[in-house]
């Protein structure tokens, strides 16, 4: 099965909304990073190849605030380890060559893969390439706008945009709320994940709920 | 450097090692759940996370609102700009 366009373009149009917020976040992020002494090209380099906003933005601040390259690592990497799961969740859809794999996995996101999720388990590869390829030059070019050009919006919480995403997440979570298992699975995940916000590391509480999923299993 | 060799290498595991080959049915299960546990935990952590405490903040109204018209089956790209406008509208006062 070849990607095809219409796919690509479902999933684009499926996140154009979002890639307007995500691209605030993103000269937010380049005017911290440059503003906490990264130069302006690694800011860029590291929106390219990092990609994880959530990552991003917890590495520098843990570096400005002067916690040491060991702390900024290892945050990013808890905040970034919900991607193993995900990654697995995706895999059957991500047919290829090793090397397109590898970069074809670049873009999955938390809203590629929600956007894309079919629900039961299956994925529309498409729609989350495209999906995550518009969040991803929404992402680059807001950054270097804010490492270029610096604060030309603001702080985006002004503007409410965090909220956007918790929004987008609930939206999607309903939509696919079919039978008991779904929503003891759904429930079980948030009272995990709330329950251990105030002891666990960030990262470590969505990662923790992923296994929720194990809820029923026998009876599944 | 050390961040995005990692998140690279975290992100692409699970394709690189799999490689379209399709799960096993009781891990399909497994992943058929997972997702409303993980959108869940999102949800909560963007909503109700202030740094190693829950709070109960300007977030909540917006996706409030969300919660409330996605009842109303508005599309989703109107709910999540109206919860955003919400946020900002009570940070505002």
């Amino acid at each position: 099965m070849g990607i095809t366009r219409a796919g690509l373009l479902r999933g684009a149009r499926a996140a154009w909304g979002l890639a307007v917020v995500v691209a605030a976040f993103g000269v937010s992020f380049g005017v911290l990073a440059t503003s906490s002494g990264f130069g302006t090209l690694p800011t860029i380099v590291m929106s390219i190849t990092t990609f994880s906003g959530a990552s991003q933005f917890a590495a520098v601040s843990i570096l400005e605030a002067g916690g040491g390259v060991a702390a900024a690592v290892a945050a990013a990497v808890l905040l970034a380890a919900r991607y193993g799961p995900i990654g697995l969740s995706v895999a059957p859809v991500i047919r290829a060559r090793l090397p397109i794999r590898f970069l074809q996995s670049q873009l999955i996101l938390d809203e590629s893969w929600a956007i894309a999720n079919q629900g039961g388990g299956r994925f529309d590869r498409d729609m989350l390439l495209g999906a995550g390829a518009l969040l991803g030059m929404a992402w680059v070019s807001g950054t270097v706008v804010g490492a270029l050009g610096g604060d030309i919006i603001g702080d985006p919480e002004t503007l409410g945009l965090d909220a956007a995403f918790p929004a987008l997440f609930l939206a999607l979570l309903l939509s696919q709320l079919n039978g008991r298992r779904t929503v003891v699975a759904a429930i079980l995940g948030g009272l995990i994940a709330a329950a251990l916000i105030p002891f666990a590391r960030p990262g470590i509480p969505i990662v923790m709920a992923t296994f929720a999923c194990l809820a029923g299993l026998r009876r599944g | 450097m050390l961040v995005s060799i990692s998140t690279m290498a975290l992100k692409s595991a699970g394709p690189v090692a799999l490689g379209g080959r399709e799960l096993p049915p009781r891990l399909l299960g497994l992943v058929a759940a997972m997702a409303p546990a993980l959108l869940a935990a999102l949800v909560v952590t963007q909503t109700l996370d202030g740094g190693r405490e829950l709070v109960l903040d300007d977030r909540l109204v917006g996706v409030g609102v969300a919660a409330a018209l996605i009842a109303l089956r508005v599309p989703v790209i109107v709910v999540v700009f109206a919860a955003a406008a919400a946020t900002a509208a009570v940070r505002a006062v």
